[in-house]
């Protein structure tokens, strides 16, 4: 049976697939996308993507250390991130990790911080000190979901910090599998390091999670901080496959929600207005 | 001091870090990115050990590899009371190297499952690695449920951990991340409990504390 | 759901160790099971009502589960929220509670209904008798396929879909045999005997039947292939 072919909003957007460096690595791999199996080869200096059956070339596009494909016709570029080229910045991909929940849930984990002290004992947040003050959450002009005021004690908010520190997020949902937070660099207090997540939508019900990274030389070096946010990622792994059900559900009483998840929960109605249904559930 | 070739993730690393915790031994971190850089087959890893797979350490300019292996060896060498790795019981040492071989005998099984859901490792066939998983956990599953009623916590015949419960314990907790659900494992949801709960024990991304 | 108004064994009641959260599943409903410290049983819906967690990861606080992604405490006989940790000096809204079952131990086991039941728990032919229950096993089959497979074995009678007795020849008392339906696909089989073996004769006893319900595995078949049999 074809897989269900998705809303426009997300078939005709470019979504990370693989890492380049992982596809150099083996020459090929197989991934999947919307449920469709693809292969990626390597063809110095690019690869080709094309449907795993031979069926059909695939638009192939490198950026960030990662590759990207379209399966319908995009209607708008990778996106791109001004910060990227900050000369005192690292711009890492800092690799790529399969989780068996949609994708939307992922994308919803990150925009919570509620979780840090018991998911991210010790590193994102204390069990003594799970408190979360009320935050901003706008939808800008843009239409973007962007999460402002947000500050959060943390024991070791990145691989350099030697104490706690009391952390400012931003949150800033850029399309719906793309969504971002800058923080306090643990060295440079007043500027902030950004994470993106980039979401693949293997199917309805799983996902990967591919994580770039663009902080400032003065902070992590480069293996410390791929090692922090695997730890990172590693923990809300084995959460987010234990979450039922695995779609996101949008009718908004069908999870409780509290004031610390106005972010989940514009992001919810987000995408309610914005017609997304694949990996969800309809009110 | 001992020096640990170590990965996060890898479940056979964590394996000599949960061992050296419970020892109460120091070490130092060398780390390694098994994924997605592949350090592990990389020409100065593989001069350390020629086998490029993770665990290894360097005790005192003795280099160390194979998980269980390196399990025999730091309980061989630092737990002064020897109940960890229990040596003057011809019987019970045979026990501690059979459930050895069954931690070993998870790796294309239970680990493969979790490196292809988890690590996107492609080339796995996932459906026949969670089938021998499931194998095998219902033997360990059957050999604890006995063991339990006969009042034995552990998976030998002795009133406290070895090195058979530390080797096992990771891949078969894991197997979740790979698609294999323990719900059925009754027996064995409850021993995971109990390694929990040993004493100094730590935990690893996609395992919980107690 | 077919099966929903009936008490079914989930679990032997001496698996449910203290501190300890146990996982079944019936009729497609996961449910964790867990003894607060004060010795009262709770069966809940798998499912943290915040965010869809499963109970069976979080942690056994003595009276309350504690839920592992917000630290979402639910109490004891009530499954209500104790405390939101984000909001520490927020009252818990009254739906903030987890779904609860139906619960009863006897013949050793845990029993639960999914719905509204008659009457308790009755196993008639071990009134009377002492109950040893044995080790409990899941076939990866239609409990409709088990119970087939028990109907052509020699001695055994089935009475309904999900239980069955076994009068073996030299057995002072029967066999009862139960399924508990986990899906469409996935049924358990526990079991009890109306005896009070002690010591070696106990452990044979209870070797002897896992080792039967091993050898009855493979001759679990499906519905379609046995009807494929008899038209042959």
């Amino acid at each position: 049976m074809e897989a269900p072919i998705p809303e426009a909003i997300l078939w005709d957007d470019w979504h990370a697939v693989a890492e380049l460096e992982t596809v150099r690595q083996w020459d090929q791999i197989t991934t999947t996308l919307f449920g469709r199996d693809l292969t990626v080869t390597d063809a110095a200096p690019g690869v080709r993507i094309a449907y795993a059956d031979g069926s059909k070339t695939l638009p192939a596009s490198i950026k960030y250390g990662l590759v990207w494909t379209c399966l319908g016709t995009p209607q708008r570029d990778v996106i791109d991130f001004p910060e990227s080229a900050e000369p005192d910045r690292y711009v890492i991909s800092t690799g790529s990790f399969g989780i068996r929940v949609s994708g939307l849930r992922l994308v919803e984990n990150f925009l919570d911080i509620a979780h840090f002290p018991y998911v991210h004992t010790g590193y994102l947040g204390v069990e003594s000190s799970p408190q979360v003050l009320p935050y901003t959450v706008r939808v800008t002009d843009e239409d973007e979901i962007l999460v402002t005021d947000c500050r959060f004690l943390q024991p070791q908010s990145s691989p350099v910090s030697t104490g706690s520190l009391d952390v400012g997020y931003l949150f800033h949902v850029l399309r719906p599998y793309t969504v971002l937070l800058k923080k306090t660099n643990a060295v440079e207090p007043d500027r902030s390091d950004t994470i993106v997540l980039f979401v693949q939508p293997v199917d309805e019900e799983r996902c990967v999670g591919h994580t770039l990274v663009m902080s400032l030389h003065a902070g992590d070096p480069d293996e410390a901080c791929r090692w922090f946010q695997r730890l990172i990622i590693g923990q809300d792994r084995r959460i987010l496959e234990n979450q039922r059900p695995r779609r996101l559900p949008l009718d908004l009483k069908s999870e409780l929600p509290v004031r610390a998840d106005l972010a989940s929960i514009t992001y919810r109605r987000w995408l309610l207005d914005h017609g997304v249904r694949y990996g969800a559930i309809a009110p | 001091m001992i020096e640990l070739y170590d990965y996060e993730l890898s479940s056979d690393a964590y394996k000599a870090r949960l061992l050296l915790a419970l020892l109460g031994v120091a070490w130092t971190q060398r780390y390694v990115e098994y994924y997605p850089r592949r350090q592990h087959r990389a020409p100065e890893f593989l001069a350390l050990s020629p086998r490029g797979e993770l665990p290894v350490i360097v005790d005192d300019g003795t280099i160390v590899d194979d998980a269980q292996n390196v399990l025999v060896h730091l309980a061989s060498r630092h737990d002064p009371t020897g109940r960890w790795y229990p040596q003057n019981d011809a019987g019970l040492t045979s026990q501690v190297s059979t459930w050895l071989a069954f931690a070993a005998a998870l790796t294309p099984t239970a680990s493969a499952a979790r490196l292809h859901d988890g690590l996107l490792y492609h080339h796995i066939d996932v459906d026949e690695a969670r089938r021998g998983a499931h194998e095998q956990l219902a033997v360990l599953d059957e050999h604890l449920w006995f063991n339990e009623d006969a009042g034995w916590s552990w998976l030998c015949t002795v009133d406290q951990p070895t090195i058979a419960d530390i080797a096992c314990f990771p891949d078969v907790i894991l197997a979740e991340e790979g698609g294999i659900e323990l719900r059925t494992y009754p027996a064995i949801r409850r021993w995971t409990d109990r390694v929990k709960a040993i004493p100094g024990f730590i935990a690893m991304p996609g395992i919980f504390p107690a | 759901m077919h099966g929903t108004s009936r008490w079914f064994p989930v679990i032997r009641s001496e698996e449910i160790v203290p501190r300890h959260i146990a996982f079944v599943q019936l009729l497609d409903e996961e449910i964790v099971l867990w003894r607060a410290d004060d010795g009262a049983l709770n069966a809940w819906e798998n499912r943290c009502p915040h965010r869809g967690i499963r109970l069976s990861i979080g942690t056994h606080a003595g009276s309350e589960i504690v839920c592992r992604y917000h630290g979402w405490r639910f109490a004891s006989g009530s499954g209500s929220c104790t405390l939101i940790p984000a909001h520490p000096s927020q009252v818990p809204p009254k739906a903030a509670r987890v779904r609860s079952y139906q619960i009863r131990e006897r013949y050793g086991f845990a029993w639960i209904a999914l719905g509204d039941v008659e009457g308790e728990p009755s196993l008639p032919e071990l009134d009377g008798l002492p109950h040893l229950t044995l080790r409990s096993m899941t076939f990866a089959a239609a409990a409709a396929d088990v119970a087939a497979t028990l109907a052509s074995e020699p001695g055994i009678v089935v009475h309904d879909p999900y239980r069955a007795v076994w009068e073996r020849m030299g057995d002072a008392a029967p066999m009862l045999l139960l399924l508990q339906p986990e899906s469409s696909a996935m049924t358990t089989l526990h079991a009890v005997a109306g005896n009070d073996l002690t010591g070696a004769g106990r452990l044979a006893f209870l070797r002897a039947h896992n080792a039967w319900c091993k050898e009855i595995r493979p001759r679990i078949v499906s519905e379609e292939s046995r009807s494929a049999q008899a038209s042959r």
